[in-house]
């Protein structure tokens, strides 16, 4: 029979304290931080928590752009929006001055609105979007449309025209701008000007001068050039250029305008749904990295009682263990 | 008719001192109970060779103290040796490991290299959506700097821990000499004194050995030999002899031994790392026995210190080619940090960076239209040429491999810098035009270098190499979190060894108890029974004195 002496039962019960002790604040350290991993070596999993640590934190950025991207495309929506109502309601002033029973005065009187449609379209194109020229493609530091004039007249809202980056020539112009959404999700998230307002504008510029009684020479490009009409002699030279500055309307709003405003429409629910699959991304990460790393506060507040109790037995059947001895007794 | 008087006195008389004895080695042993290394000792008692009385009738001539012996088993002894060495080892570890894992935080409290560096990708593509913000550039540069001083802080953490055991060297082996020299002591007292009284007697020196040979164990591994002269020699495992005898090897710890040469093996904190020596005479000169690698194979908190600093051949020319495990985790680190200054700034600058040929440029431009630095984003304190194979552009691996190998550079993750901290040469753009450098053009808008470098965490690094290290097609986030596994995983492997050899250990010196150690109730129950014999062997002599009374009387 093996003897049992007083390093032993000193021992024994010195490795029972120190074990209870050591689950006592294991389990207090799980329920206090509400982690049963809270250092690399306390898992075999550490790289794979780190990994869903880090993609957390991406998808948090990820958020971030997508709110960002949102904000951005609902700016321009709105914009090209009222692009479309603007275009809309110069056709219907067009149509109006077509009509062949009003003068060459009145007409002119007409053009005075003509001329604020393409003011309000202006403004619209050389909108900054947080101090940056949204419509100016990569070339964001100024302003898209730059004024010029023409020869005829020499003033009033009939000698203006506005061209896309017409007296600077900074690269970029017709770059858009394509952000990384989530790490496989990119979105082309700004359209250059020229594409969504050069036609309309073009247009809105022929219309108000041959309805102000100019001419002017669209199907070569910006003309800066254009002689005023003579009258009676070029009334029906008018009417045919206003009818074919409300053609130019149409086209540039069903090709330019609406296909834009479409655009942004489908960006935007792609973006929601992107949302939506990044949310679920998120939740299941969560998930991942709380099964791996989060302690189960009842399990762990249950170990933390049985340790305290033991803890407690411990220290009661120690000093009754080496308080006794045969000594007692004789 | 054989007068039996004297017979009963003298009877009576040696069990008084026998009983005696063994109330006195009781009374010892009690006293010893709590001394270390004390084994518990028995006196033996033997019949007292007798005289035949005339007649042939044989009584006997009482009790005598044959021997006191010391209750030892070698091999239990050396379980425990062995066993205490495996624990030290493994506490020592566990103690180091456990303090590197903290540089490598997974609980998200604090920054570590793995969070900044996500955050710095992140940063990068936040830009790309807006590339002229001024808020979203600074917190690319705050990103970047943050990461540059993640790795620095990392890196220096575990160069420290580096430096800490290799000073805890020089104090490990001058405890070690002062034992080997006091065990030595010992061995001569012993063969001195068992020479004369015979083996085994010199029970107090043995004691005091094994007690010492425990601490020794606690330092390092070591084989023991018994001699028959009482003596035991004390070998590493390459047979070198640290005790033979009245004789101890004295070791030394050194940084400039005569093997090496004038600039030893270099460390991570920037210092040589020392070896552990015997200093001997070669008859035509002084000289060392390199006893680092051997001492590392074994156990022992002097074994773990070597095995987390590691050992270096003198010939290595780089402090990433020791063997050890602060040098491994330190390579890791090292090795992200060479790829950010290499594959990250050749994607940041552009594939045909340093070609002056039409159509071949650097691809990028910062917000003032600069053509970036030739270091473009992560840069390195050195103030001697970079790129040392003298094409003009950003430095290849193979430049920084050559900086490192002639010791122009220690490490870089100590030196490693962002280029630059004005917000605005963040180069977001790309080079639109298709002619020479002269003729780069940036666009102030334009986010696709931005875009890029943000898509550079998802691409993978073709190879990530340095000293024994090497990994393929791997991101740069991947290598981080496989490294804090790794990390994790020596950490976990050192808690559980300690937890391991403490039982062991535990085990081992119960065992070894079971046998050497003094239980009192034994040493009280004994007690018990030797008074009860003292008394009797009294009640022995008042018998004889009676019997003489009586005699005495009759006259």
């Amino acid at each position: 029979m093996a003897r049992i002496t007083e390093s032993q039962r000193a021992r024994v019960s010195l490795d029972a304290l120190v074990n209870s002790s050591n689950r006592y604040a294991q389990f207090s350290e799980e329920v206090s931080s509400g982690r049963k991993v809270n250092s690399a070596g306390d898992s075999r999993f550490s790289g794979t928590i780190n990994q869903y640590r880090d993609l957390l934190t991406k998808i948090e950025g990820h958020e971030t752009r997508i709110q960002s991207a949102k904000a951005i495309l609902a700016f321009q929506d709105n914009t090209v929006s009222q692009v479309n109502e603007l275009l809309i309601r110069a056709k219907e002033v067009g149509a109006q001055a077509a009509n062949e029973t009003l003068d060459e005065d009145v007409r002119s009187q007409l053009a005075k609105e003509v001329w604020e449609i393409r003011d309000h379209l202006v403004q619209l194109a050389n909108e900054k979007y947080q101090g940056r020229y949204i419509y100016g493609g990569a070339d964001d530091d100024d302003a898209p449309f730059d004024q010029a004039t023409y020869t005829v007249p020499a003033s009033g809202p009939e000698s203006l025209r506005y061209a896309y980056d017409n007296t600077t020539t900074e690269p970029g112009n017709a770059q858009s701008r394509t952000i990384n959404l989530t790490d496989d999700f990119t979105m082309t998230v700004t359209t250059p000007g020229s594409t969504i307002f050069g036609a309309a504008l073009t247009a809105l510029e022929q219309l108000g001068r041959a309805m102000s009684g100019y001419s002017t020479v669209v199907q070569a490009g910006p003309v800066y050039t254009g002689t005023a009409y003579t009258f009676p002699t070029d009334y029906e030279l008018q009417t045919r250029a206003i009818k074919d500055s409300m053609d130019a309307l149409d086209t540039a709003r069903v090709q330019n305008v609406m296909p834009e405003r479409i655009s942004l429409g489908a960006k935007l629910k792609r973006i929601d749904t992107a949302e939506a699959l990044l949310s679920l991304t998120k939740d299941d990460a969560k998930s991942v990295l709380g099964s791996l790393q989060d302690a189960n506060v009842d399990e762990s507040a249950t170990n933390l009682a049985n340790a305290q109790t033991a803890l407690n037995a411990t220290y009661a059947v120690t000093a009754k263990f080496l308080q006794n001895t045969f000594l007692n007794y004789l | 008719m054989p007068n039996y008087g004297s017979k009963i006195i003298t009877a009576g008389i040696s069990g008084l001192q026998s009983q005696q004895a063994r109330i006195a080695n009781a009374g010892n042993n009690i006293v010893n109970v709590n001394t270390p290394g004390y084994s518990r000792r028995i006196v033996n008692l033997e019949s007292r060779a007798s005289t035949v009385a005339a007649g042939g009738i044989n009584i006997g001539d009482g009790v005598t103290v044959s021997s006191v012996l010391r209750i030892a088993d070698s091999f239990l002894d050396g379980a425990v040796r062995t066993s205490t060495s495996d624990k030290f080892s493994a506490q020592t570890e566990n103690e180091f490991l456990n303090r590197v894992e903290q540089l490598f935080s997974i609980n998200g409290e604090r920054d570590s290299i793995g969070s900044t560096l996500t955050k710095f990708f992140t940063s990068f593509n936040d830009l790309s959506a807006n590339p002229a913000s001024i808020e979203l550039r600074t917190n690319v540069v705050e990103a970047a700097t943050d990461l540059v001083n993640a790795i620095k802080t990392t890196f220096s953490g575990i160069a420290n821990l580096q430096k800490e055991a290799d000073a805890r060297l020089g104090a490990e082996v001058a405890g070690i000499n002062s034992i080997t020299a006091k065990i030595a002591d010992l061995n001569e007292k012993i063969r001195m004194r068992e020479g004369t009284t015979g083996a085994g007697s010199a029970i107090d020196e043995r004691d005091q050995r094994e007690l010492l040979l425990g601490q020794l164990s606690e330092k390092m591994s070591f084989d023991r030999v018994d001699v028959d002269d009482g003596t035991v020699t004390l070998q590493l495992a390459n047979g070198f002899a640290i005790v033979n005898g009245g004789n101890s090897r004295q070791l030394e710890v050194t940084s400039s031994p005569s093997f090496a040469g004038a600039t030893s093996p270099p460390s991570l904190w920037g210092g040589v790392l020392s070896y552990v020596v015997y200093d001997y005479d070669t008859g035509s000169g002084r000289s060392h026995l390199d006893l680092s690698a051997v001492l590392k194979q074994g156990q022992g908190s002097l074994g773990a210190l070597l095995d987390l600093r590691g050992v270096a051949s003198p010939s290595n020319t780089n402090a990433f080619q020791a063997d050890g495990r602060l040098p491994e985790i330190a390579t890791r680190v090292e090795a992200l940090t060479r790829t950010l200054l290499t594959n990250f700034n050749t994607a940041y600058l552009g594939p045909d960076r340093d070609s002056g040929t039409a159509g071949h440029q650097p691809s990028t431009g910062d917000l003032n239209g600069t053509v970036p630095a030739t270091f473009g984003f992560f840069d390195f304190s050195y103030s001697g040429a970079k790129d040392t194979t003298g094409t003009a552009g950003l430095p290849e691996t193979s430049d920084l491999d050559a900086l490192l190998t002639s010791g122009a550079v220690k490490n870089f993750s100590s030196l490693l810098t962002t280029a630059f901290t004005d917000p605005r040469r963040v180069a977001a753009a790309r080079d639109a035009s298709s002619g020479p450098p002269a003729a780069a053009v940036y666009s102030p808008g334009d986010g696709t270098n931005a875009r890029n470098m943000a898509a550079f965490q998802n691409t993978p690094v073709a190879t990530i190499t340095l000293a024994s290290l090497s990994v393929t097609n791997i991101t740069l986030n991947d290598f981080y979190d496989q490294t804090v596994g790794y990390v994790g995983n020596l950490s976990a492997s050192a808690k559980l060894s300690e937890s391991v050899a403490s039982q062991s250990l535990s085990a081992a010196q119960n065992r070894r108890d079971s046998v050497s150690a003094v239980s009192l109730d034994e040493e009280y129950a004994s007690l018990t029974v030797y008074q009860q014999a003292y008394q009797a062997s009294a009640r022995i002599i008042k018998i004889a004195d009676s019997i003489f009374q009586e005699i005495v009387g009759l006259l």
